[in-house]
């Protein structure tokens, strides 16, 4: 066996969480008795399999040195690469191709709002590379599915569809959008189709969690890579009880839950509660719950059971905040106070509690399972212990747990070079640029009161034309409507451009923008 | 004569954009290709959808059928017919067209947001009976009884039409008239509501300028409104025909084209019109003579 191969094959395991380049530059050394630079030595050294592919060599000559790029299809660490590459005499230097980005900041309306994104380096986590969706189960009161700073990030069922049948034959009929547990225990139970947020906190939640960022809108979630199962099971007083959420729980793991985020508690709990607990833990989903708001040294349950994430809040000076509950099952505490963030029919608020902080890490720990497969909940939680700045008493203790989870710390202990970052002005722009969603006609069939055509407008100010035809194509309306940021409502009376009302059938409309090629087809139905 | 006729098909064929035409699903491949022109032709089977005298033609048991794609395939129609001689001077046809607009979207209003509450289907179902006979050896005239069936949603609605139709073929030129939905067609609907389709009068003609062309018009009137439309149809060779039309002589833009090609007993039919904003339209029909 060759060496180096032997070299990096034991190299390899170990650099999982090292830092490694898409692509190097390669300088020749200077001696003009070397031979020329050549890709195919380069990558025969890093790794000797005949099938590798590697990019042509530039040879450029630029101030007599030449340079050839090498592409690291095989992800080898940077520091396996340079261990193997300082042994040859031909190459004077061998350096990553760094990223360039501009130094953009969010364009989101309220982001100056978030103090605690600032305050606790949170912005940072967008930093922290992403290569996968992490499904987030949010057991609360039910969120604001059509709310437009995270409507896209709400994980959809697509073969269900709210027509009273369990479509995609999961044993529970109509979640498309989630699961209305709130009185599943009760004899008299009538979930709602779509278990909306009726008291505020679940959407406040989810925002935090999965907030779309850089669309102009509101705010900036923590996590974009994050998907929201909303599972509600609290009404909307807020309330609920255990038996449901036992279900909710069960429901999330089998359903393809990564984390389960429980902003709730009592002080006693079910042993069916414990159960599903369990069985989440067992079937790896991390669970992260909240202490509790009493400022007690009381435990609380989810929070207490063990192997549950447990976290209190802190305030901006760093100190436990006044509010937080305590004890010996704190882990960590996250910010918790004035907390910006979503309010159902498309609003926003501020709200404080360790509800905020569970959901804060979890977003943290949802970014860290995106960022790599191979990182186990036990190793989740060592990750987070790494990357605390301690507060209080050193090492755990019962006010702070091990303390507040410094994202920049994280981004070290996962490995990741500050300056590889994501390209988050490249996302700004792409994710910037206005688009058009979420078009529908409400109701549809239309009543003989009318419909609303209704979509999503990321930019806004825009001359926005719908246009209606009968099936052979003849135009029977046009209208017309500048556009602004969010969701926005064209009002159609069902008339034709002479007054005349449309006969029974089905009718196209088509929606587009000024400035904008693509156009939306829909169907609309006159019944 | 031909040089003109192929000049006024360079000059359609330049102004070619869009179409928008009225029974876009019920009519024949040619008869979309050539404009909806070719009410005065007796075309066979074809003739099932533009006049029921055409059918008196038929001299032998035919098969047909057909398939069509509306505006990038929004929705489609499929049909099957059939047309066979009973005497020497008559013939009968039967045909049954079942257009689809499935998967659309039921929006409910939740709080205030569309919910996506399922789907259903449009569909419309027309089983037709046509008799073509010929008065006279220049003279053909039909009748068809047509039975509407559709299903919105839960609602259904049913009833039947009757059109009538008559060519006179005078050797280079043809003349025809047909009244579809005479006295206007009444729609019942399952919640008893009603609805009437009005009557339309067709009238045309057709010219052959010598064998291998042919340029045809039409007129229809539907209670104050009117079209005229034009066709046109080369034979390249003995087994393949291009056809092309305009819907509307006021409006040069409403285009369309295809072409006919003849496989011993087997005809195909395709024709092709493009919609500026809903996009394209296929039509492809099979016809088998015995």
């Amino acid at each position: 066996m060759n060496i180096k191969f032997l070299f990096i094959s034991l190299i390899l395991p170990f650099a999982l969480w090292a830092t490694s380049y898409d692509r190097y530059i390669v300088t020749l050394a200077s001696s003009p008795s070397q031979s020329p630079l050549s890709i195919q030595s380069i990558s025969n050294d890093l790794h000797p399999l005949p099938s590798v592919s590697k990019h042509s060599p530039l040879s450029i000559q630029h101030n007599s040195v030449e340079h050839a790029i090498w592409v690291n299809d095989h992800n080898i660490s940077h520091e396996a690469a340079v261990s193997i590459l300082s042994q040859r005499d031909d190459i004077a230097i061998f350096e990553p191709v760094y990223p360039i980005q501009t130094h953009a900041t969010f364009n989101d309306l309220f982001y100056a709002e978030q103090t605690y994104m600032i305050d606790f380096a949170l912005d940072r986590l967008h930093q922290l590379p992403a290569s996968h969706d992490i499904v987030v189960a949010l057991l609360d009161t039910g969120v604001d599915v059509f709310h437009p700073d995270v409507a896209d990030a709400i994980h959809i069922r697509t073969e269900e569809v709210l027509n009273g049948v369990d479509d995609d034959e999961n044993g529970v009929v109509d979640d498309r959008f989630g699961v209305d547990f709130y009185g599943y225990s009760d004899l008299d139970y009538s979930p709602a189709q779509v278990p909306m947020d009726e008291f505020g906190h679940g959407t406040h939640l989810a925002g935090l969690l999965a907030a779309k960022s850089n669309n102009g809108l509101g705010i900036v979630g923590l996590n974009s890579r994050v998907q929201i199962m909303n599972l509600k099971f609290l009404n909307q007083y807020g309330r609920g009880n255990q038996v449901d959420a036992a279900y909710a729980i069960r429901y999330a793991v089998d359903n393809g839950a990564h984390v389960i985020n429980c902003s709730w508690g009592f002080y006693r709990y079910n042993t069916i509660l414990r159960s599903a607990i369990q069985y989440a833990l067992d079937s790896g989903v991390v669970v992260i719950a909240a202490v509790g708001n009493s400022n007690i040294d009381v435990p609380e349950y989810p929070s207490a059971f063990p192997g549950v994430i447990a976290v209190g809040s802190v305030a901006t000076n760093r100190y436990r905040s006044g509010f937080s509950s305590y004890g010996e099952h704190v882990d960590f505490v996250m910010p918790g106070e004035s907390v910006f963030s979503l309010m159902p029919d498309q609003k926003y608020g501020t709200l404080s509690g360790t509800s905020q902080s569970a959901a804060i890490l979890s977003a943290v720990v949802a970014r860290v399972l995106s960022y790599s497969d191979s990182i186990s909940p036990a190793e989740i939680f060592e990750v987070l212990r790494s990357s605390v700045d301690d507060l209080d008493e050193e090492g755990k203790d019962r006010y702070t747990g091990y303390g507040y989870v410094n994202t920049e710390k994280l981004l070290e202990v996962l490995a990741v070079d500050s300056i590889e970052t994501t390209p988050i002005s490249r996302i700004e722009t792409q994710a910037g640029e206005a688009t058009l969603g979420q078009v529908m006609n409400i109701p549809n069939p239309m009543t003989s009161d009318g419909t609303h055509f209704s979509f999503v407008d990321t930019q806004g100010g825009r001359m926005i034309r719908i246009r209606i035809y009968d099936f052979n194509g003849h135009i029977q309306q046009e209208l017309h409507q500048v556009s602004q940021v969010g969701v926005n409502r064209i009002f159609w009376d069902g008339r034709r451009v002479d007054q005349t009302a449309l006969s029974r059938g089905s009718y196209f409309w088509v929606l587009d923008a000024e400035d904008q090629t693509e156009i939306y087809k829909n169907i609309l139905v006159v019944q | 004569m031909r040089s003109v006729v192929y000049l006024c098909c360079i000059i359609v064929s330049l102004s070619y954009s869009i179409i928008a035409l009225d029974e876009l699903a019920m009519t024949s491949v040619t008869s979309f290709g050539k404009g909806f022109s070719t009410v005065s032709q007796a075309n066979g089977i074809e003739s099932i959808y533009t006049n029921p005298a055409g059918v008196a033609i038929i001299d032998a048991l035919q098969f047909g059928s057909t398939y069509s794609t509306f505006f990038d395939t929004l929705y489609s129609m499929t049909s099957l017919s059939i047309g066979v001689p009973i005497t020497h001077s008559s013939s009968l046809a039967f045909h049954l067209p079942v257009k689809t607009v499935s998967d659309i979207p039921i929006i409910q209003s939740v709080n205030g947001s569309g919910v996506l509450a399922g789907t259903f289907t449009d569909r419309y179902l027309q089983p037709s009976i046509h008799l073509g006979t010929y008065l006279l050896p220049e003279l053909a005239v039909g009748v068809a009884a047509r039975y509407h069936y559709r299903e919105l949603g839960e609602l259904t609605t049913k009833g039947t039409a009757f059109d009538l139709g008559l060519i006179v073929d005078a050797i280079d030129w043809t003349f025809g008239a047909t009244v579809k939905d005479v006295g206007g067609t009444q729609l019942l609907w399952s919640d008893d509501t009603r609805e009437t389709i009005d009557s339309e009068l067709w009238m045309g003609i057709d010219f052959a300028f010598d064998r291998d062309v042919r340029l045809s018009l039409s007129c229809e009137d539907v209670l104050n409104d009117s079209w005229v439309h034009i066709g046109a149809a080369y034979a390249l060779s003995h087994s393949l025909t291009w056809f092309m039309g305009v819907y509307d002589v006021t409006q040069t833009s409403r285009f369309s084209t295809g072409a006919s090609v003849m496989l011993g007993q087997m005809t195909v039919h395709y024709a092709y019109a493009l919609h500026d904003t809903l996009g394209t339209i296929h039509k492809v029909g099979v016809e088998y003579e015995y």
